[in-house]
């Protein structure tokens, strides 16, 4: 079996994340900041180390800016509605998914917020960053409060340009909300370089960790409302949670084996070093575009953006119906819209979605000799 | 960390409020030669309930002081192990 899904969750995992996450639960499995026993400080303690790793990796400014969700939706949401009121005004672009888009157009259907789109030109061959920072200009407003983009594309290997976008944010007292999803762990992502307000990422993406584990960094001076309230092991006689930051917004128990396993995914990214991640998933990239624009009726979409993602489809077929296909061949690729309808109009896909192959720093080229036969043998099949 | 660790500085402890607040300063104050242990303190009558401190040797008070002011960590209050001071 070859897994091209990792645009989904990385596969496989580390073996140092695995172990981590065993021994957590086989010997200290303690609940982090509740009681002060060792198990309890022990776990606390894993938990803190993540925290660093996290915050020295996006470049935070302290690491009480990390604070850990189940996933980067959960930290979008949490940014979102925890930053945003009455009257606001926000832009999104053209390619988010819909852990952005959905949070957003719920605001705007609640009367809280209203949002317009920015083009980022992803089809064109021509997009550029001045090209979309014009697009972000046009549409700014007086009470324009936040623009919110994705950091690199869940369908296709674009790449916003974030640290100009973040250029014109500072300039014009704007957040920059930025979705790390796709971006952590496959591009550099420097929270203070980048003039972020706030970084939402998956901990089992492109850092490796197991699934359930997220994380969301604060830039420095930003607080947020809290999402949920509930218990944190602070104050416990207070009715409300408490001001400071990361236990302001982590009430209820953390999963301390996925936060565990996390911090060693974020060390192995780390001592491969993510430009060696990138130089690999793009040799290989290179390939399957090659090979894909050498078949016969098949359509490529961005193909001019080399990186982890090839999105494309054997035309006429729909792309459930072709991934399906791959499977049977022993490969797994992801069919359908990839919860991103706003990207998958921006490219322009037709009303069957398309197919992506995500690649992940464990493939190797040998797989991707295998993929070509599968992706004949699938074309035979379904033509 | 076993139990001999975490009681043997309990002399004086700078009582910080949340946890992850107490492994900062406890952080610095490694790098700073200086061992410290953490404890969850019920100094109510203060915090309203359950907060951190950090624990150490209390000869070593001025220079935590200086330490954890020079790393930007607020203290609460400062304890000598009776006493609380805000």
């Amino acid at each position: 079996m070859i897994y091209l899904d990792n645009a989904a969750t990385t596969f496989p995992k580390p073996q140092s994340v695995i172990d981590e996450t065993c021994r957590c639960m086989r010997e200290y499995g303690g609940n982090p900041g509740r009681g002060a026993h060792s198990l309890s400080l022990a776990a606390a303690g894993k938990v803190f180390e993540c925290r660093e790793e996290l915050c020295a990796l996006f470049d935070a400014s302290d690491t009480d800016r990390v604070f850990f969700t189940p996933n980067t939706t959960y930290g979008i949401n949490f940014v979102l509605k925890g930053l945003l009121r009455k009257g606001d005004h926000v832009l999104i672009s053209d390619m988010e998914h819909n852990a952005v888009w959905r949070p957003i157009e719920r605001l705007a259907e609640q009367g809280v917020i209203e949002y317009d789109v920015f083009k980022t030109y992803a089809k064109s061959p021509h997009s550029s960053s001045w090209r979309i920072c014009a697009d972000i200009e046009r549409h700014i407003k007086p009470n324009t409060r936040m623009v919110v983009c994705t950091h690199a594309s869940n369908i296709c290997s674009f790449v916003m340009p974030v640290r100009e976008i973040g250029v014109l944010c500072k300039k014009r007292g704007i957040l920059l909300v930025t979705d790390g999803a796709q971006g952590a762990g496959h591009e550099h992502i420097s929270m203070r370089d980048m003039n972020i307000s706030a970084l939402c990422v998956p901990g089992h993406k492109g850092l490796y960790g197991p699934q359930g584990s997220g994380a969301v960094i604060l830039g420095e001076g930003i607080t947020l409302d809290t999402l949920v309230e509930g218990g944190n092991g602070v104050a416990s006689m207070s009715p409300q949670m408490p001001l400071q930051s990361p236990e302001r917004y982590e009430a209820g128990t953390l999963s301390t084996p996925a936060i565990a396993g996390l911090c060693e995914g974020v060390r192995t990214v780390k001592s491969r070093g993510i430009d060696e991640i990138v130089y690999g998933e793009r040799q290989m990239s290179r390939r399957i575009r090659e090979m894909l624009g050498n078949m016969k009726d098949t359509e490529l979409y961005a193909p001019e953006h080399i990186g982890s993602i090839i999105l494309f489809n054997f035309k006429g077929i729909p792309s459930e119906t072709a991934a399906t296909e791959l499977d049977r061949q022993g490969v797994c690729v992801r069919g359908g819209f990839h919860c991103a309808a706003l990207a998958h109009n921006t490219l322009e896909t037709p009303s069957g979605g398309a197919v992506r192959i995500s690649l992940g720093m464990y493939n190797r080229q040998e797989e991707i000799a295998a993929l070509q036969k599968a992706l004949f043998a699938a074309w035979k099949a379904l033509t | 960390m076993t139990d001999r660790t975490r009681y043997q500085y309990k002399d004086c402890s700078a009582v910080l409020g949340t946890l992850t607040l107490a492994q900062k300063a406890q952080k610095a104050l490694s790098s700073a030669a200086i061992p410290t242990s953490i404890s969850k303190s019920d100094t109510s009558s203060l915090h309203r309930g359950c907060v951190w401190s950090v624990n150490f040797s209390c000869n070593q008070q001025e220079n935590v002081r200086a330490v954890l002011a020079s790393a930007g960590i607020k203290v609460k209050a400062w304890s000598n192990g009776d006493d609380i001071s805000g």
